[in-house]
């Protein structure tokens, strides 16, 4: 064997072989070992690499063994033992609480929040204009028996100036109405029976 | 052999077994004993994970937290220093990733210029610790695997297959890390020493 092979050997050989090969305790059988005890009795270059090697690594197995802990076991033990009592109060409490929350929420969600948003978002309903003639009543007393029964405004997109009765002006016996047309479906019915109910009162 | 260090002692005897079972059992006294008594050698794992010492403590403190939660699921089945060692390599990981840095061992000889060490004996007669310095520096930057590999096998002194079952790792990777990382540190190692390096390179030359 010569430096240059005793050296790859050296390189990466397993510690435990170089050790042996440097101490001379060697395994017979094994060929490699032979070979660089055997170099490196002969070569003091390779001996010293050799020797540099397993001391070195000794020497660093030690420095890291005698590295120790700056924290003490007691913090480190009660701290572990804070965060997991935490961890185990948030199993114990915070998951229930948080499903308990979404399930309020959603209840909430659906009960108030959806039907609200729903109505907000209903498009206005179509506004009908119609003009009624009257036989009996003057067209503010029909406006005035009229306006009560047209719809509030649910929503301020409905825009509650749409929905009027406006009495004929300048003698003329009529009433317009301006409202839904559910509304305006009712109004001749609404009507007819005003007039009927206060045809005694009508004038002749 | 001595390896300088207790890391490779088998933790399963009956009085860390006698207080993992306290622990389970909610004695909040045994789990600080038990602490006291895997402490060190997390420690000492957690270095080769991380190469601040700081960091190298947070390691430790998140081993026992992870410890405390998992004890429940330790069954035995593997030694007590195998589970250890894998909860440490994952509060490792795990301490990296959120912290997004990697930094440098900032105690003991670091920093010092490599050539230093033999610069100021020049007959090469060198001390234990001083090569040992010298290592350190080399170890330290070898990639992660590799530098875990080298810790458990070479400076540990666990076998091959016993490294691979605690860094759950395939042996041949192992092997695969351990050769290249012995090439590296060696190869640099005695690359250091202005005698041994003609020789080294003129080995390496021969050899190509």
């Amino acid at each position: 064997m010569n430096c240059a092979e005793s050296l790859a050997i050296i390189d990466h050989a397993p510690l435990e072989e170089v050790r042996a090969a440097v101490t001379e305790t060697i395994d017979p059988h094994a060929v490699d070992d032979v070979g660089l005890s055997a170099h490196l009795r002969e070569c003091d270059r390779c001996r010293q690499s050799a020797s540099m090697v397993v001391q070195s690594h000794s020497a660093l197995a030690d420095q890291l063994a005698a590295s120790r802990p700056q924290r003490d076991f007691g913090p480190v033990a009660k701290i572990a033992q804070r965060k997991e009592r935490y961890r185990r109060g948030l199993i114990v409490f915070g998951i229930p609480s948080v499903v308990a929350g979404v399930v309020l929420f959603a209840l909430l969600l659906t009960k108030l929040i959806v039907p609200e948003a729903r109505r907000l978002l209903e498009p206005p309903p179509e506004v009908v204009i119609v003009t009624y003639p009257l036989k009996c009543l003057k067209p503010e007393q029909a406006a005035s028996l009229l306006r009560p029964y047209l719809p509030l405004p649910k929503n301020p997109r409905w825009q509650a100036e749409a929905f009027a009765v406006v009495p004929g002006e300048f003698g003329v016996r009529a009433v317009t109405v301006r409202a839904p047309r559910s509304t305006i479906d009712d109004v001749p019915r609404l009507l007819a029976q005003f007039e009927k109910d206060f045809a005694p009162a009508c004038p002749r | 052999m001595d390896y300088g260090n207790e890391a490779i002692l088998n933790l399963q005897n009956s009085g860390i077994d006698s207080l993992v079972e306290q622990t389970r059992a909610g004695d909040e006294r045994a789990f600080g004993r038990l602490v006291a008594e895997l402490q060190p050698r997390v420690h000492r794992w957690a270095l080769s994970y991380s190469m601040d010492p700081d960091e190298a403590e947070d390691i430790v403190q998140e081993v026992f937290v992870l410890v405390l939660r998992h004890l429940d699921k330790y069954r035995g089945h593997a030694a007590l220093t195998t589970w250890l060692y894998r909860i440490t390599g994952r509060a490792a990981s795990r301490l990296r990733r959120t912290r997004q840095r990697r930094a440098v061992l900032a105690s003991g000889p670091r920093g010092k210029p490599d050539r230093e060490v033999y610069e100021t004996d020049p007959g090469g007669r060198v001390d234990r610790e001083r090569l040992g310095s010298l290592l350190r520096n080399l170890w330290q930057n070898l990639p992660e695997r590799q530098r875990v590999v080298v810790d458990l096998v070479d400076l540990q002194g666990h076998t091959p297959a016993e490294a691979a079952d605690m860094l759950e790792l395939n042996p041949s990777t192992l092997r695969a890390n351990l050769f290249k990382a012995r090439k590296t540190l060696r190869g640099q190692f005695l690359m250091r020493h202005p005698d041994i390096a003609a020789s080294y390179l003129r080995g390496s030359n021969e050899l190509r």
